[in-house]
């Protein structure tokens, strides 16, 4: 931690710097992100107020709600009052709902929160204890058993996953349901249930991930000079996998995890779309869906900030983990 | 196979009966929480908003002037009686001085006035803005009487004040989020996505109603986990089962599946008739005739549904009639009529359907219009649009068949005519134009006369079946399931479930 106190720029500590400098770069990415997604949301046929109309309006009828959607003005003039309403903290109101977007995303959030987390404790579950055997037991049937699951793992597309989970456990033998969420703090052991499969959907790729990077992290420190003296010192090989080896080793996996909880953020949209879980995938597609652009927009605005800041926290967590690596 | 269907239907209907007869001879409960289940969430509160994710919270929150019976007839609900004038052109409502909003400010005529208003203000986007139109002006008499006048004598306008939801105009701003009706249910709270929570209304201007203290309506997924939900007790009703899980639930001891009186819904097919070869009516009723209703409904339906070949109001008028009766499939004469189009060689058309939680079949259908028109020489692409885009396709008229739905099928058929992109005679979505049409369905909505009404009713079905611009195939019910100690859960003629009768019964 010498480099909390240590390092410092006329006077202000380093991390100071450092985040100030991180948190401005988030401006302009999310205002090209912005505006990137909204160009690219216009270019899809039909509109919020053609979805809201319905099949029986008339042309006149669907005319006269775009124009109190406000949807007549041209792509960049609608643009432009998004923004400035964003950088009054206002990130709009659903066309179709009426709800205001934080609200929409403050009731999913916590869904997408529970599954996101939920799938790396299953990827820690089954990823670190698989890759400690595979590396203990190297060359053996297990490191191949290991090494044969993670690519598997890692090979296979979630929505793919999820549909094969679906049809096996849900519409063939009937054990676990196939889609929708109980809150925990309602029934915790029917949320469990409604967890298995989109969490397994979700977490196994991570789990692959895990797997291998905690063999070959493993590995690495296995083949230090410290640890054989450790064996040669008559140390149980226990005591040398767990207090020499694989501390050392967890440095590199924390780091994963904690970039791979980022990359989870797409995963989870896909996973919601198959199992319907009331999250903010599936609030982004149904605004799809409905057009409801206002509501894709602000979400993703929000995706994005929770992304870029899951990323920084990571790179401090390195730095904090690891007192080489210094943040200039 | 159709005596098969009818029996099913009969017995499901006649054990429906028998548990409602079960209930009114029991006195209902008070209190209690009832469960609901459906696939999806409300798109918003406004209830000129007649989406079909809607429909569960319409009779929850809001009251209408008038609720038509099985029969048609209109029976009061916050107007006690009505006159029409002698020419049809107004009609004078009494209301109720008994009632007021969840906010609780009285309710009185001027609401009235102002939900017509909302209803036909063309920013609002009201469903039945069309119908709502019809009305040309709004006079408040008084506290409690007001009356509707129109251009043209409108016998029939008591169909459409059954889906006029009065709303409270003070509140009226934030009705998508923040509902103020003079229902038997307060919105207690939403969860967008996940639940919705509706509360007795302690100040029901009907005695003693609603029965139970609240209803809890949970979100969830898809028709197999609604079934899953049902099954498990996590929930103790559920609406719009898939159809093929109905012989399943109503094989199950503890569960009823709930029959409504009839289809605000049917699956057609519509033909693009600005299009060559579709322009021809030979063709279009060589298509007609090839296709296999009875299959269709068999295997989509799960056999809970007849073929139809007019919508169910007008279906009630002719079906005894014999040139309905010998409607049916006719592969030899469909062949026969494309050879007289100078088709004999076969022709290639292009399909458009879309699919979506509420709308599943799409596919199922297109796939067998394929099958059955291919035994004509017609080669038929599919193309399955997504929501948006279909309505895009659909109004812009890039489509020669269209696998679609069509609303409003139970109700008076000058609603149907006059109100739906299916059949009204200008910009439907057929682009059919015919002024025989247009006059045949300007004569029935002015005609007073109800016999010479209904007359002009079975015309102008001959016709529709004839001229075939648009193909019914079958009613679509609204079908639900529930455990058997859930009673009282009634349906309106628009397929919208109520709960202000239900009572929980163990």
């Amino acid at each position: 931690m010498a480099w909390r106190h240590a390092a410092t720029k006329n006077g202000v500590p380093h991390v100071i710097v450092y985040l100030v400098r991180r948190l401005l770069q988030l401006v302009p990415v999310l205002v090209v992100a912005s505006f990137a997604i909204f160009l690219v949301l216009h270019l899809v046929p039909g509109d919020a107020a053609s979805m809201y109309a319905g099949q029986d309006a008339t042309e006149e009828d669907i005319e006269a709600l775009r124009r109190a959607m406000g949807l007549d003005e041209p792509v960049l003039v609608q643009y432009g009052r998004w923004l400035r309403l964003v950088f009054q903290g206002n990130l709009g109101t659903s066309l179709i709902s009426g709800y205001s977007v934080v609200r929409l995303v403050s009731h999913a959030l916590p869904a997408s929160a529970e599954l996101a987390i939920a799938a790396l404790v299953f990827a820690l579950l089954v990823g670190l204890p698989a890759g400690i055997l595979a590396a203990r037991f190297r060359g053996s049937v297990v490191d191949v058993a290991v090494s044969a699951y993670s690519s598997i793992a890692l090979a296979i597309p979630n929505f793919w996953m999820g549909i094969l989970l679906v049809l096996s456990f849900s519409v063939g033998l009937r054990w676990l349901p196939a889609s929708g969420r109980v809150a925990f703090v309602e029934d915790p052991v029917g949320a469990l249930v409604f967890l298995v499969l989109p969490v397994v959907t979700l977490g196994i790729k991570l789990s692959g991930v895990f797997a291998r990077y905690t063999r070959s992290a493993l590995l690495e420190v296995y083949g230090e000079e410290y640890v054989r003296t450790a064996r040669a010192k008559g140390v149980h090989e226990r005591a040398v996998l767990f207090k020499h080896v694989f501390r050392i080793a967890l440095i590199p996996i924390v780091t994963v995890a904690g970039a791979e909880l980022g990359n989870l953020i797409g995963g989870v949209v896909i996973v919601e779309a198959i199992f319907a879980w009331p999250g903010v995938g599936r609030l982004m597609l149904q605004s799809i869906v409905s057009r409801d652009f206002v509501v894709v927009q602000g979400t993703l605005l929000i995706l994005i900030t929770i992304f870029i800041f899951i990323n920084l926290a990571v790179d401090i967590a390195y730095g904090l983990l690891n007192p080489r690596i210094r943040l200039s | 196979m159709r005596i098969k269907i009818i029996r099913l239907l009969a017995l499901l209907l006649l054990s429906s009966l028998l548990v409602n007869g079960l209930a009114q001879n029991q006195q209902p409960s008070q209190g209690g929480t009832l469960t609901v289940g459906r696939a999806m969430d409300v798109s918003n509160f406004d209830p000129t908003n007649l989406a079909t994710a809607n429909n569960i919270m319409m009779l929850q929150l809001f009251n209408t002037l008038v609720s038509l019976d099985e029969n048609l007839n209109a029976q009061p609900e916050l107007a006690t009686s009505w006159e029409f004038s002698e020419d049809a052109r107004s009609l004078t409502l009494t209301l109720r001085d008994d009632v007021t909003f969840h906010s609780g400010r009285p309710f009185t005529a001027s609401d009235v006035a102002f939900s017509v208003r909302r209803y036909q203000d063309e920013q609002v986007g009201a469903t039945m803005r069309a119908s709502a139109l019809l009305i040309s002006d709004v006079t408040v008499e008084g506290d409690h009487t007001v009356t509707l006048h129109f251009d043209d004598p409108q016998p029939t306008i008591l169909d459409f004040l059954d889906m006029l939801f009065i709303m409270d105009e003070e509140t009226a701003d934030s009705i998508a989020t923040n509902p103020i009706g003079t229902g038997p249910y307060k919105l207690a709270a939403h969860v967008p996505g996940n639940e919705i929570r509706f509360e007795r209304n302690e100040e029901y201007w009907k005695e003693g109603r609603p029965y139970l203290d609240a209803i809890v309506v949970r979100v969830i997924g898809d028709a197999a986990a609604l079934l899953a939900n049902l099954e498990t007790g996590t929930v103790d009703w559920i609406e719009r089962p898939s159809y093929s899980d109905l012989n399943y639930l109503d094989a199950l001891p503890d569960i009823v599946v709930t029959v409504p009186e009839s289809a605000p819904l049917t699956t057609s097919i519509q033909f693009n008739t600005s299009r060559s070869p579709l322009d021809d009516q030979r063709v279009r009723k060589a298509i007609d005739l090839a296709i296999d209703r009875e299959r269709y409904t068999s295997l989509y339906f799960a056999g809970f549904a007849d073929p139809m070949w007019v919508a169910p109001s007008m279906h009630a008028l002719v079906e005894e009639e014999d040139w309905y009766q010998e409607l049916g499939r006719d592969v030899d004469r469909a062949r026969e009529l494309l050879n007289e189009a100078g088709h004999g060689d076969g022709i290639e058309l292009d399909m458009i359907v879309t699919t979506s939680i509420v709308h599943t079949g799409g596919v199922i259908l297109a796939e067998l219009v394929q099958q059955d028109l291919a035994e004509i020489g017609i080669q038929v692409n599919i193309d399955v649009a997504e929501g948006a885009s279909y309505g895009d396709r659909s109004r812009a008229g890039d489509f020669d068949l269209r696998g679609a739905g069509y609303g409003r099928a139970n109700r008076d058929p000058v609603t149907l005519l006059t109100g739906t992109s299916a059949f009204r005679p200008e910009s439907n979505l057929s682009f059919y134009v015919n002024d025989e049409y247009t006059q045949m369905v300007q004569a029935a909505i002015g005609t007073i006369d109800e016999q010479q009404r209904r007359d002009a009713y079975r015309e102008l079905a001959r016709f529709i079946v004839d001229e075939a611009f648009i193909l019914t195939l079958s009613p679509a019910y609204s079908y639900a399931a529930g455990f058997d100690w859930v009673r009282g859960v009634t349906t309106n003629v628009e397929g919208f479930f109520g709960f202000e009768e239900a009572w929980i019964d163990r």
